[in-house]
């Protein structure tokens, strides 16, 4: 096989037992999936959303690049996301709709903290969802790079595992000074910590691990370029960029949790919502392109704390809601392009005036677990839950 | 398939400090390296009082170790007890420039300064308190107590109620009966509208509050029910604050008679009779505040905190014994456990970053100008430790489980702290080393941090470890800068090192 050289010698104890990396986007803000994944064969969705809604695909009246990009002959995607539509031809993303919490608020920050701990009753527990997964899985392998956070700090997702790290950047993950000091400063704490307790330990072999990894060197595959046309990278792109290179790198990469803000469109939706759709687009454009084979030995999954409200409100924009839909790709997906028990848009359907839910978010996020992550303790992970799989991937 | 241009990568973060890193070796065999079996827990230092100033402060700063000998680490804890008596001026001094610390809510809306400023004026005060006041047991305290009676200060205007929370009720209390801390912390503005018992009316009772003092702040969820916890909704109806800025009593207590639910009540097995006004609140806490399981709660928090992450058994039990016969006095558990041979014996305890920053700190002589920083704040920001930025009502975890991980964000800390790169900060390791007993020469110099920071019963690899680091390049020479930067290194080495995360 060509030496990259950009991939460090790990050499790390595993299990066979083949597992996917999953990769999880939250989208922070509340994001409105409605627009995102457009049920275009509801009425009342047009009704309600004079001004928001996304165009009928078959509306003459609209120029054909601005309406929605038909799916199933239901729900079709939006304009801004259209370039996503091959990656579901090949059934390799699909959306599941009218999923959500049980979790009634409509505050951001309890939302996403309900949400991210799995919706575990007991206020005082700490740890996340992704946290717990990776425990119950803790002995598979000795790699110290299993999940990522990418930013400032882990997410609540992944609080209570001694695997999961935060970065920024790969490319800054070293310690500071000059070169010289840095790398003498390495060797030394990794004498220092040789014979600390293992958490400690780890966090030391992390910081080494990182700091091998040549990411400057690291050339994108398949065309996959990461800039847009205005010769933007951003941060979205960097962190998902990072996991395709620490895919490729096969250093044990099990999970990878990226955030992706300002969904919280209150006003003047047309315009930030683009924008900001925009931005996933061409992210998950550019890794899917990336990883070509690859994506057999991924699952991505993109979510949000709550949808909003299916009427729109005085300033062009839409408030918080409940229900709304999250996002699949990878190699082993169902193969319908939309998965979802619809419950319909009309008033009578609605719950408090936002789309029902008729899918647990746990339900989508177990399943990917037991089925593509060899997690067969759902219990540990979702104590206060069982999740009822719907059919979103495949073993 | 054109490599990412290298300066988009730089634009991502990229830190003064940090050099292009792109032409080191690029492999390092990790091999397959088992841990060892036998891990050592690095050890607390020998001496008894460096040891316990990691407990009942926040670690040793230059020279007070050898001040306690004179007097006794004993006689050094009582005093800690009564910080109202105890010579402060340094600490005050550097306050002077926080104004609002002492203001009433009306002085603070006539301020006019930003809620967001009046935060960070309290964050900074908070920092300052830590490094540089004599009384170190009061900031432990007030650390451990404002964590207990936690408030998320970014909700609304808790950014400034908070302000007066943290003087009138948790700092006020802190060392007195629980009784009276926790009926202060019921009547805080702050505690009011985090827990938003602000607005819990007899039309439509808000449990949150009533929740939280029941499972957090006292008996904890084994004992008490669903129907108790609507009673005490029920109960603490009608206890609001002023939130009129314009009013002269801005942020205070008020207790609205038209919004309480003066029915009868069945609460933890007692007929509360109806007509009962404000009294039933303040009857739900004085059951709440004499009950075994509060008891018990302070306890293990208290031991917790001071002894270890799993505290034992007995000392737990002797603890809130002492709480159930002083009817919570704080000063009493803080003696029981003193005196107990389980603080004696306490394992180390991982620092948490807060715990961690302050001990570096005071153990280098940092100065810190006042006001603080931003570059001091987000120090704190980026190890998770903010304070009073915790979301959830039960506060920052006190578990070394927690906070284990992340260890760059650490050492960088170490680094850029010791290297002055702080705004605001200034070190001078040669100058405080020297006043405290250390020969001029180099080696004596980085013996004295090593002793001071880690011990003297440093491991002889360890030592190996750090003295060859600091001659790297060849011997020594403070007086040029080269050799001042190696001081600086080696001393983050050490801040780095294992047994320094520990207390």
């Amino acid at each position: 096989m060509r030496f990259k050289k950009w991939l460090p010698r790990l050499a790390f104890r595993r299990d066979e037992r083949p597992a996917d990396t999953l990769v999880v986007v939250f989208l922070r803000g509340g994001a409105d999936g409605m627009n995102i994944v457009v049920p275009h064969g509801e009425d009342n969705y047009y009704t309600l959303r004079p001004r928001l809604a996304v165009p009928r695909p078959d509306d003459n009246k609209i120029r054909k690049p601005d309406r929605a990009f038909d799916l199933d002959g239901f729900f079709g995607l939006h304009p801004v996301a259209a370039p996503l539509a091959p990656i579901f031809q090949a059934g390799h993303m699909s959306a599941v709709h009218a999923v959500g919490s049980p979790d009634l608020t409509r505050s951001h920050f309890e939302a996403m903290e309900s949400m991210e701990r799995g919706g575990i009753n007991d206020q005082t527990v700490g740890n996340g969802w992704l946290g717990r997964h990776l425990n119950t899985v803790a002995d598979r392998s000795s790699s110290p790079l299993r999940a990522v956070g990418w930013g400032a700090a882990l997410p609540l997702s992944m609080y209570g595992s001694i695997n999961a790290v935060s970065l920024k950047s790969i490319l800054d993950y070293h310690l500071p000074g000059s070169k010289e000091n840095a790398d003498a400063m390495l060797a030394a704490l990794s004498a220092l910590y040789a014979s600390a307790p293992a958490d400690l330990a780890q966090s030391a072999k992390q910081v080494e691990t990182v700091s091998t990894i040549q990411i400057a060197s690291y050339q994108p595959e398949n065309g996959a370029t990461y800039v847009d046309s205005y010769g933007v990278t951003t941060d979205f792109d960097m962190a998902l960029m990072q996991t395709a290179a620490l895919v490729k790198a096969d250093i044990g990469l099990e999970v990878s949790a990226i955030d992706l803000g300002g969904w919280d469109t209150h006003e003047n939706q047309n315009g930030y919502f683009r924008d900001v759709l925009r931005v996933l687009t061409n992210g998950l454009n550019y890794f899917y392109t990336d990883l070509g084979d690859r994506i057999n030995r991924v699952t991505l999954i993109v979510m949000s704390e709550f949808g909003r409200r299916l009427k729109e409100n005085a300033s062009i924009g839409t408030d918080h809601g409940h229900g709304s839909m999250m996002l699949t790709m990878g190699g082993h997906l169902s193969g319908k392009p939309v998965v979802a028990d619809w419950p319909g848009l009309a008033d009578d359907d609605l719950d408090r005036g936002d789309l029902r839910v008729t899918t647990d978010y746990r339900d989508v996020l177990g399943e990917i677990l037991a089925t593509r992550m060899g997690n067969d303790k759902l219990d540990q992970v979702f104590p206060d839950y069982t999740p009822m799989f719907k059919g979103v991937v495949t073993g | 398939m054109r490599p990412i241009d290298r300066r988009q990568f730089l634009k991502l973060g990229a830190t003064a400090a940090a050099l292009p890193f792109l032409s080191s070796p690029v492999l390092k065999a990790l091999g397959s390296t088992a841990l060892p079996s036998t891990l050592t827990i690095p050890r607390r230092s020998s001496d008894p009082i460096a040891a316990a100033l990691g407990r009942i402060g926040f670690g040793a700063a230059p020279g007070q170790v050898e001040k306690i000998q004179t007097t006794g680490l004993e006689a050094y804890f009582e005093a800690q007890l009564y910080p109202e008596l105890i010579y402060n001026t340094a600490a005050l001094a550097k306050l002077q420039n926080y104004p609002t610390l002492e203001m009433s809510g009306p002085q603070l809306v006539a301020s006019k300064k930003s809620s967001g400023d009046i935060a960070t004026e309290l964050v900074g005060g908070t920092i300052l308190r830590a490094v540089y006041s004599e009384g170190q047991l009061e900031e432990v305290m007030v650390n451990f107590w404002t964590d207990h009676f936690s408030i998320f200060h970014r909700k609304g205007a808790c950014l400034v109620l908070k302000t007066l929370d943290d003087r009138d009720v948790i700092r006020k209390h802190a060392f007195g009966k629980f009784r009276d801390l926790l009926g202060a912390s019921a009547k805080s503005a702050a505690m009011l509208l985090y827990l938003d018992n602000f607005k819990s009316h007899r039309a439509n009772p808000n449990e949150n509050y009533a929740r939280e003092v029941m499972e957090l702040h006292t008996i904890t969820t084994a004992h008490y029910n669903e129907l108790d916890m609507r009673a005490v909704a029920r109960a603490m109806t009608g206890w609001t604050f002023i939130d009129n800025t314009s009013s002269r009593n801005y942020g205070g207590f008020a207790y609205t008679a038209a919004a309480h639910d003066d029915t009868e009540k069945i609460m933890f097995g007692q007929v509360f009779a109806a007509g009962g006004g404000i009294e039933e609140g303040e009857r739900v806490l004085d059951i709440l505040a004499a009950h075994p399981g509060t008891a018990r709660n302070i306890a293990t928090k208290l031991c917790r905190r001071f002894i270890s992450d799993a505290p034992p058994e007995s000392i737990i039990a002797t603890v809130a014994d002492t709480f159930l016969r002083t009817d919570g006095d704080i000063r009493e558990l803080l003696r029981a456990i003193f005196r107990s041979d389980e603080f004696k014996a306490a394992p180390p305890k991982f620092k948490r970053p807060f715990e961690y920053f302050v001990s570096l700190c005071r153990a280098t002589g940092l100065q810190m100008t006042s006001p603080v920083r931003k570059e001091v704040l987000e120090t704190l920001r980026k190890m998770n430790h903010y304070p009073f930025d915790w979301h959830a009502p039960n506060g920052y975890s006190d578990t070394g489980a927690y906070w284990i991980g992340n260890m760059l964000e650490r050492w960088n800390t170490a680094y850029n702290t010791i290297n002055g790169l702080l705004t605001g900060t200034k070190l001078d390791l040669i100058g405080v080393a020297i006043a405290n007993g250390a020969a001029n020469d180099p080696d004596s110099i980085l013996d004295y941090y090593l002793t001071a920071m880690i011990g003297e019963s440093v491991s002889e690899a360890d030592r190996a470890t750090i003295f060859g680091f600091f001659t790297r390049a060849g011997s020594v020479d403070l007086n040029t800068d080269a050799g001042q930067q190696a001081l600086r290194e080696a001393v983050s080495l050490i801040a780095a090192s294992p047994t320094f995360q520990y207390r």
